[in-house]
């Protein structure tokens, strides 16, 4: 049974990677590998060793046949006490690799050598289990077996600790719910995986290549790896536990792959729709011929009008303004597919977020001058961007945040407008009091051409102009909603200075 | 209302009587290893009936070898626990302490692949040889270089567990192996001939004997002495019933059900020792016998450099446990 959690785990991880190839997917296969590597070379000793039920004999392997399968596995014990220190000494590393990995905290974050220093210990570990080499130490001074014993003890602990820590640090500084959401579902596979690691770490490798040395056996601490084998209590336990544990990570793997296939399947679904220009074109001709069919119906009046014999002139004024009218929203309309569709030239350069939200907002205002618009902006924040493109996307959220709140009649409360650096990011909030966004409707709203307004007022090319335009910025759109409450929209640009990072963080972290 | 009253006396009593009884029974795990010689008393006192007859329930935990399962007595899983002639040198050394000689065995054997170029011990020189360190394998492979003048360092030794050294020899991985009984028997009958035993225990009769033996450590014998002493009492009878030729067919039976092995495996077994009756054990504890098979085995020990120091036999060995018992 524990053998099938095993493999479950290590399956998962597999498809994880293959999924979606990154560091982070990477160091997760890495780690979930090394945690297989230990507990399988756990159960061959155990399967050798004997000193279990057959009710354990069940809960460890299943099947009978596959506990001899084990037995009879051809290996000599310092192979098997050596790859068992290998998962013992390189899971604690990987941990810590990937909570260095997944931390942005600016301190951690420059210092680049910690990755390499935190391999020195396991290293040296390595090294000093490897069975020639331990049996020369302790034949060279057998006082050194229980500081040895001990002291591989003390940093593996201190690791799981220290890269605990790391994530619960990391978790603290989130502020955005569903980046703090994913990185929670993140911790809890982590914590899992750790737990399930815990039950057998205190035991020590060499036990298995030195374990008839008198001198060893008396020096040795721990439970023994067969210890609790006899108890079924203890056993049941363990197992319970290891369950427990597998679960929760696997569920946290499975959720976590979900949401990298359907955010690249979201990333694809977008691109094919919009490259099916001939779907785009026909629906922008079909709404600009109810239009010219509209303000031909306009001529046509005004035409008659002209006809008659004194032309009536307050009917004439209406039908120039109408007719005006259409034709500034036309041009509008054009100018907005424009955008949409055209290969942008976008001229990175810092400026000051606070001038360019002071823009949006100007530009906000002129078309709502009677919004309620809160600002709120971390001082002296300057980001990487083309400021004409930025401030029309971020016009593009105040417009379909406000009209949100008119839809749901909150024109009282603050539409607001958030500015703040969050990890490696600096992130521009606009949170509105609208009806929020159904869970059905979620998946489209960044296509081309999908507007669940009114279509003559609207042409769906909002969200999907500031999706493109915050994607060159090499930054993210991000949706956050609660239907009935209303619905925030982040733009998660990097922060001005790390760039880099977060280029290369891009593709793990959103 | 008077036949009421009685009878809930008479269903307090039973209550009563059968609390006194499971209070009665102890619970002993009880570790062996899977071959006949481990288990021929064992298994027969349990199947008779003896050690619940002294209020025992035991529980039989299979392990591969004694050094494991000292250790597993030590973590404090198992009270009693046989052991094979390797292992003895922990009893000599202070880790445990023998309450019951189980018998002499002579189970233990070099075997050779002939197609490796093995004939002789002296052959073995410059071969992957596999062995089972802390065991009665690592002692008759050590008895064995010694005898053809050769050195740990002339062959090429491969430490494994018990079980690895059968599919080891049968795959071809190694040239030569040291093991006991019953894997000797499951390599020579796969290999169509061509494993052959280059020396067993009785090669070497004249320097060591082979003894096995039910051990105990010093923390529970000083607590549970009257349980070793009632234990050592089944096994008697235990032993006394086995070591009837006529009953080995049935003991080959239990012992076959317990390893989950064919009969015939379990019977091709029993002639792995000369196996004592109680009358046998108690006369060799009272008159030195056995004292003097586990002082040339400590001598042999000290001699391999296996064992540091001379100790005397009586610190290790309950002989008065064996004499108590008898009576």
């Amino acid at each position: 049974m524990v053998i099938l959690v095993m493999l479950l785990l290590l399956l998962g991880s597999i498809a994880l990677f293959i999924t979606k190839r990154s560091r982070e997917t990477g160091f997760i296969l890495a780690l979930i590998s090394t945690l297989a590597l230990h507990w399988m070379c756990v159960l061959t000793y155990i399967a050798k060793k004997g000193g279990i039920s057959a009710d354990v004999q069940t809960l460890l392997f299943g099947l009978a046949s596959v506990r001899r399968a084990l037995q009879y596995m051809l290996v000599t014990l310092r192979q098997l006490g050596f790859a068992m220190a290998v998962g013992r000494y390189l899971f604690p590393l990987e941990l810590v690799w990937l909570a260095l990995h997944y931390s942005y905290d600016p301190v951690i974050r420059s210092r680049r050598w910690l990755p390499l220093a935190a391999a020195v210990l396991p290293a040296a570990s390595l090294v000093l289990y490897y069975p020639d080499v331990f049996e020369a130490v302790i034949g060279w001074n057998r006082a050194m077996l229980r500081p040895m014993i001990t002291a591989s003890l003390v940093w593996i602990v201190a690791y799981i600790v220290l890269a605990m820590l790391l994530l619960w640090h990391e978790e603290r500084g989130i502020t955005i719910r569903f980046y703090r959401r994913q990185f929670q579902r993140k911790c809890g596979m982590l914590a899992s995986i750790a737990a399930l690691y815990l039950l057998y770490c205190p035991q020590d490798p060499a036990q298995v290549y030195l374990f008839y040395r008198d001198e060893y056996m008396g020096a040795a601490q721990g439970l023994w790896y067969l210890s609790p084998a006899l108890s079924m209590v203890n056993y049941v336990l363990v197992i319970v536990a290891v369950l427990v544990f597998s679960a929760i990570g696997f569920d946290s793997l499975m959720h976590y792959t979900q949401q990298i296939i359907r955010e690249g399947q979201e990333d694809m679904a977008i691109e094919r729709k919009f490259d099916v220009a001939s779907q785009g074109a026909s629906v922008f001709v079909h709404s600009v011929k109810n239009q010219l069919l509209a303000n031909r119906v306009l001529l046509r009046r005004i035409g008659a009008e002209l006809d008659k014999p004194e032309a009536d002139m307050e009917k004439l004024r209406e039908y120039h303004v109408s007719l005006s009218a259409s034709n500034a929203m036309m041009l509008e309309r054009m100018e907005e597919l424009y955008k949409g569709v055209k290969s942008k030239s976008i001229q990175l350069v810092p400026n000051d977020i606070a001038d360019v939200c002071a823009a949006a907002k100007e530009r906000f205002l002129r078309k709502y001058p009677d919004a309620n618009l809160s600002v709120s902006i971390q001082e002296d924040v300057q980001v990487f961007c083309d400021r004409t493109h930025l401030v029309e996307s971020i016009y593009n959220l105040l417009t379909n945040g406000w009209e949100a709140q008119a839809a749901a009649g909150r024109e009282s409360e603050p539409l607001r407008l958030l500015v703040r650096q969050e990890r490696l990011w600096t992130a521009i909030e606009v949170r509105d009091r609208g009806n929020g966004i159904p869970v059905e409707q979620r998946k489209h709203i960044f296509e081309p051409f999908y507007s669940s307004k009114n279509s003559n007022y609207n042409w769906g090319m909002g969200l999907y102009y500031v999706r493109s335009i915050v994607k060159s910025h090499f930054g993210v759109l991000r949706l956050d909603t609660k239907v009935g409450e209303g619905s925030s929209f982040f733009i998660l640009l990097p922060r001005y200075g790390r760039m880099a990072d977060a280029q290369a963080c891009r593709k793990d972290e959103i | 209302m008077k036949k009421l009253i009685c009878v809930m006396l008479a269903l307090t009593m039973l209550c009563v009587a059968g609390l006194a009884l499971a209070a009665e029974t102890t619970n002993l795990n009880i570790a062996y290893m899977p071959n006949y010689a481990s288990l021929w008393s064992v298994v027969t006192g349990v199947q008779m009936g003896y050690f619940e007859e002294e209020g025992f329930n035991v529980n039989l935990v299979e392990f591969a070898d004694g050094p494991t399962i000292i250790a597993a007595m030590e973590s404090g899983s198992i009270d009693m626990g046989y052991i094979g002639p390797g292992a003895h040198k922990l009893c000599i050394n202070g880790r445990a302490k023998i309450f019951m000689l189980s018998q002499i065995g002579n189970a233990d054997h070099v075997l050779a692949s002939q197609k490796a170029g093995i004939a002789t011990v002296a052959d073995l020189k410059g071969k992957k040889v596999g062995y089972s360190s802390g065991t009665s394998s690592e002692m008759i492979l050590k008895y064995a270089l010694e005898e053809a003048n050769l050195t740990w360092d002339d062959i090429e030794a491969y430490e494994m567990d018990a079980s690895a050294l059968v599919t080891a020899m049968m795959s071809g991985s190694i040239d030569a192996c040291a093991c006991w009984s019953p894997s000797t028997t499951t390599i020579m009958n796969a290999s169509n001939g061509d494993v052959i035993s280059l020396c067993s225990n009785v090669t070497f009769a004249n320097r060591s004997v082979s003894p096995a033996s039910w051990i105990v450590l010093s923390g529970y014998y000083e607590k549970n002495a009257d349980v070793v002493l009632r234990f050592t009492r089944a096994l008697y009878k235990a032993m006394d019933y086995g070591s009837n030729p006529d009953n080995f067919e049935q003991v080959a039976t239990w012992v076959a059900q317990q390893c989950a092995t064919d009969v015939q495996s379990a019977l091709d077994q029993t002639g792995d020792a000369a196996w004592p009756s109680s009358a046998e054990i108690i006369a060799g504890a009272q008159d030195g016998t056995i004292e003097g098979y586990y002082k040339v085995q400590q001598d042999a020990f000290i001699a391999s450099g296996a064992v540091e120091k001379e100790v005397p036999v009586s610190d290790y060995v309950l002989f008065d446990n064996m004499i108590e018992a008898g009576k």
